[in-house]
């Protein structure tokens, strides 16, 4: 066998220096592989922290496997007769290793604090409380424009309609389709009917587990009209590959013309059956 | 020796064999994938044979899934019906029907094949009997097409449904039961399962009336006679040919008037949405809701929660006999699932599964709901002075679309918030 | 040789893997492609001319030679079984005056055995005009049917009627009353039918058999119709007896026999002879003139 294994091992790195390469190049059969396109001005964070973890990561995983072909090949045991030596251990080398992964993680967890905060815990403000100040404890925060209930196996959506407060007469129902105005906030109140389900826009970098019997909130702030995917991305039962939606993003106008026709639908309060020579479809 | 040797054998079995090997067992042991194919309506046949104090012999029931086969052909292979005289060109689309049809694919433009068996075949099953594997842990069940009838349609109760009540079912998925919104398919991906939904219940229809033709059977005589025995007996042989077309025209009539006879709503006077008239004509609903004419209290019970008659049964349940546990039992061996009552729906809840829109709420009141106990209001008539007017069927749907908001007591529920929310 | 042994095995469970799914269902009946293809050249090619024979009433060798009347008595022999009694677990101030007891009449049984509603008619397809059918008993009555409901029972437990007759559906209960008919040819009824009003109900076909008619608000009220075209039909009275005037003689006729409880009748005793009507069938040749006279014993053990 001699240094077949110590080949193997190096096709390691190899390998997965050209995945990383062609998948951020996104060619051949990576096209398309990546992180879909980021249409959230709050995502870019979440964009370069998966980057750095990314990159951090690729490097430690590619030296490594560099590292691991290159120990069995000097030391391949038929082309060595030197026997192997023991030690009792080296301090300055444990510190080294031990010291040098902490402090990434400390980085890296000192870093994300703040995204996790924007993400999660600073919902968008409306205006601010009494005391005229943004940002403090009495901040009037913005009210959800949409709450979408997961459960097997769809999204149900419900809008706040004219007056703004979810659970009145005056709501907008629907079902998988859900369109949100492009070039604002949008909070979203989520939650779940039966099960753990995950509410995940990918193209906005929102995912969050809506957990049943809780009231949670997502935002984001949409740069780019367009049709984006709605999944789920908790294994909720044998219908989980079927819970998808789509979401629109468009202009102010264009969702509230939307909003008002949905609206007017769901009044609909005559029926003329279509006559004549129509088709059948 | 021998032993030994097969010890050793043994020892080769790693961890991962072992786990193949089981996994393999496992698969044997529990299913597999048969080939697809129609499953016979045994549970109507056994109850034929309990009314008819009678059994099916084996010739008469292959008569009927070869007849079927004819007719329909195979869940891979399907087929319509041509019986002189009747059009299906209206009603169902070969092609469309093809595209639902046989196993999951795509063709080599993208376009989608085998649809039902994507989407809907684990709960409404092969067969559309409503059986598929999902079925038993459903509530409410599956619908069973087999008996052509439909909850949520803008037709009078017993009528077929529409093309496009089919159609908004699937697109809208019925709130409150486990039927999801198919509304994010390509539109002609909805169009041809809903084609597909009217061939399993056309054929799920001549079944059951081809079941109903062999109870009035004499002893061994037979639906159709072979080919071999066409000689000399061609009347005979004709007239069956003749009498199954009939029974399927029969079938198929009804259809095809069912896009025509949707009930129309006179468009409600406008003015009624200003809150003024909107609270007087809430008023006016609740005095009708427990009035003895529209009688809704009944059934829904005196605060409107779906109480007031529980032990009743949906008109698929009824088959089954739920009252007469002998025979109950001998469904259930067939594969029937266990019965459950329907309950009236809560009306607090505000969940509509037939729709919410006003034209919904109204066509449930005036035209009953299919299937099941719900019956239709009667209107005002000549003859029928008692009866409703459609203002008053608008004010029951007012007062109806009210009762979520209205608090039966005056707590608030609080959901639990993310406290770190405000941070 | 290891690799072998092992993959004997293997392919074992692989095959019982593929073949061997225990279907717990119970056995379908698989069509017969070959089969179902040349049924489908039949049903496809030749249905057209037999059809109009089949569905006109065949002429019959015979013609008839006059009126005749068949008349008879239905009786219960032996054991006579007790009515249900029904649960009545609404409007009981009306529906059970008093807290009495309301019985089932799935059957009614008279003190000397008769037994009511019980349903002859003449299930063969006549032609609608003499000799074959007599002006009396023409198809085509226009006169309104009343069906009436009292104290959450319906005042006809069976109601036979000719096709082309209206049914007023009435309630004479201080309480409403929803009326559902479940027919298999006619056009399906389900109305709420307000205290003291009625709703009308326009049957179109002939059905072959009765069907059940119900009211969802009080699960136990139930009752029967069938619609027939001409008058050749009668329900059996209070006493078990029953005519059926003016029907032709001299001809071969095919009656059939329902009740609730034991469906088609099927053995029964006529005139002192055991008989089988399979499936509710028996025929019978009248002279003209003659009132034939059918004596017929049920066996208590249908009930």
């Amino acid at each position: 066998m001699g240094r077949f294994w110590s080949l193997l091992f190096l096709s390691v790195p190899i390998l997965g220096t050209l995945a990383f390469v062609l998948a951020i190049a996104g060619v051949g059969p990576f096209r398309d592989h990546w992180l879909p396109e980021n249409v959230n001005d709050y995502g870019g964070v979440i964009d370069q922290l998966f980057m750095f973890i990314l990159y951090l990561t690729g490097v430690i995983f590619i030296g490594t496997g560099v590292a691991l072909f290159w120990f069995m090949w000097k030391y391949d045991a038929e082309k060595n007769a030197k026997p192997a030596v023991y030690m009792h251990g080296s301090h300055a080398l444990e510190i080294v290793w031990s010291v040098l992964p902490a402090a990434t993680l400390l980085f890296i967890a000192i870093y994300q604090m703040n995204a996790w905060a924007d993400q999660k815990m600073r919902r968008p403000v409306a205006e601010a409380g009494p005391d005229g100040i943004e940002g403090t404890e009495d901040d009037v925060l913005q009210a959800p424009i949409v709450e979408v209930t997961g459960r097997q196996f769809e999204w149900r959506i419900r809008y706040a309609g004219k007056d703004n407060v979810i659970g009145t007469p005056d709501d907008v129902h629907g079902v998988n389709d859900l369109h949100l105005p492009v070039n604002e906030d949008v909070v979203i109140q989520i939650k779940s009917m039966d099960v753990l389900h995950s509410f995940f826009l990918p193209h906005v970098r929102v995912k969050q587990d809506v957990v049943p019997g809780m009231k949670q909130f997502v935002w984001f702030h949409g740069n780019k009209s367009g049709i984006y995917d709605i999944v789920c991305a908790e294994l909720c039962g044998w219908g989980h590959y079927k819970m998808r939606g789509k979401m629109t993003l468009e202009s102010r106008e264009k969702f509230d013309a939307w909003l008002a026709e949905q609206y007017a639908e769901q009044e609909r309060s005559g029926f003329q059956p279509k006559t004549g020579a129509d088709e059948n479809d | 020796m021998r032993t030994e040797s097969i010890r050793s054998r043994l020892s080769h079995w790693t961890v991962r064999d072992a786990m193949a090997a089981g996994l393999l067992l496992a698969f044997a042991a529990g299913c597999g994938s048969p080939q697809a194919e129609f499953r016979g309506n045994l549970v109507y046949v056994k109850r034929k044979e309990i009314e008819g104090q009678t059994s099916f012999t084996r010739p008469q029931s292959a008569d009927m899934a070869n007849i079927l086969a004819a007719y329909f052909g195979t869940p891979d292979d399907p087929h319509l019906p041509k019986v002189p005289g009747v059009d299906m060109g209206p009603l169902v689309d070969i092609e469309r029907v093809k595209m639902s049809a046989g196993k999951v694919a795509s063709d080599k433009t993208g376009q989608p094949q085998g649809l039902y068996r994507e989407h809907c075949v684990h709960c409404h099953g092969i067969t559309g009997d409503g059986l598929g594997p999902t079925a038993a842990f459903l509530n409410p069940y599956p619908r069973d097409y087999r008996m052509g009838r439909f909850k949520f349609k803008s037709t009078v109760k017993g009528q077929r449904p529409t093309h496009d009540d089919l159609k908004k079912i699937l697109h809208d998925g019925v709130a409150g039961t486990a039927m999801p919104s198919f509304k994010v398919l390509d539109q002609d991906e909805v169009e041809s399962l809903v084609h597909y939904v009217k061939y399993l219940s056309l054929r799920g229809e001549v079944e059951r009336r081809l079941a109903d033709e062999v109870v009035e059977l004499d002893e061994g005589e037979r639906l159709v006679l072979d080919a071999s025995e066409k000689e000399g007996n061609a009347e005979a042989f004709n007239g069956k040919i003749a009498r199954l077309n009939e029974i399927v025209a029969e079938v198929v009539q009804p259809w095809l008037e069912a896009d025509g006879l949707a009930v129309p709503i006179e468009q409600r006077s406008a003015g009624w949405d200003d809150p003024e008239a909107m609270a007087k004509s809430v008023a006016r609903g609740r005095e009708l809701f427990y009035g003895s004419i529209a009688n809704c209290v009944k059934c829904h019970g005196d605060s409107a929660l779906g109480d007031g008659q529980i032990n009743d049964y949906d008109d698929w349940t009824k088959e089954l006999e739920p009252a007469k546990p002998q025979a109950l039992s001998q469904y259930l061996a067939l594969g029937a699932l266990d019965p459950r009552n329907i309950r009236p729906r809560n009306l607090r809840l505000g969940i509509y599964r037939g729709g919410r829109r006003p034209i919904d709420l109204y066509w449930r009141i005036a035209n009953g709901i299919d299937g099941t106990p719900m019956p239709a209001v009667p209107m005002k008539t000549p003859e029928n002075e008692k009866g409703l007017t459609p203002d008053d069927i608008w004010s029951i749907v007012d007062y109806v679309r009210s009762l979520p908001y209205e608090s039966l007591s005056k707590q608030d529920r609080q959901l639990p918030q993310m406290t770190r929310e405000r941070l | 040789m290891r690799f072998g042994w092992k993959s004997v095995v293997l392919a074992a469970a692989g095959c019982l893997a593929g073949a061997g799914c225990g279907s717990k269902l119970p056995v379908n009946v698989s069509p017969d492609l070959a089969v179902a293809t040349s049924l489908r050249t039949s049903l496809e090619g030749a249905g057209g001319e037999g059809g109009g024979e089949e569905t006109a009433p065949a002429a019959e060798a015979a013609t008839p030679t006059g009126w005749a009347t068949l008349s008879g008595v239905f009786k219960v022999a032996g054991d006579r079984p007790a009515a249900a009694i029904l649960t009545v677990d609404k409007d009981q101030g009306v529906c059970a005056p008093g807290g009495r007891q309301v019985l089932s009449q799935e059957y009614v049984i008279g003190p000397d055995g008769g037994l009511a509603n019980v349903l002859v008619f003449v299930s063969q397809k006549l032609p609608d005009d003499e000799p074959w059918t007599h002006p009396d008993s023409k198809p085509g009555k226009a006169d309104e049917v009343i069906f009436d409901q009292k104290e959450c029972v319906f005042l006809t437990r069976l109601l036979a009627l000719q096709s082309s007759q209206p049914i007023r559906i009435k309630n004479s209960d201080p309480v409403g009353h929803n009326t559902s008919l479940k027919p298999k040819k006619n056009p399906a009824y389900d109305q709420t039918i307000p205290s003291n009003s009625a709703g009308i109900y326009q049957p179109k076909a002939e059905e072959d058999q009765p069907f059940p008619v119900a009211c969802a608000i009080h699960p136990w009220m139930k009752a029967y119709m069938i619609t027939r075209r001409n008058s050749y039909f009668a329900v059996t009275k209070a006493d078990g007896s029953f005519e059926i005037p003016n029907l032709p003689a001299g001809v071969e006729l095919e009656f059939r026999v329902w009740q609730e409880r034991t469906n088609f009748m099927q053995e029964v005793t006529v005139n002192g002879s055991s008989e089988k009507w399979a499936k509710g069938r028996f025929k019978r040749t009248l002279t003209a003139n003659e009132t034939m006279n059918l004596e017929v014993q049920v066996p208590g053990s249908l009930f």
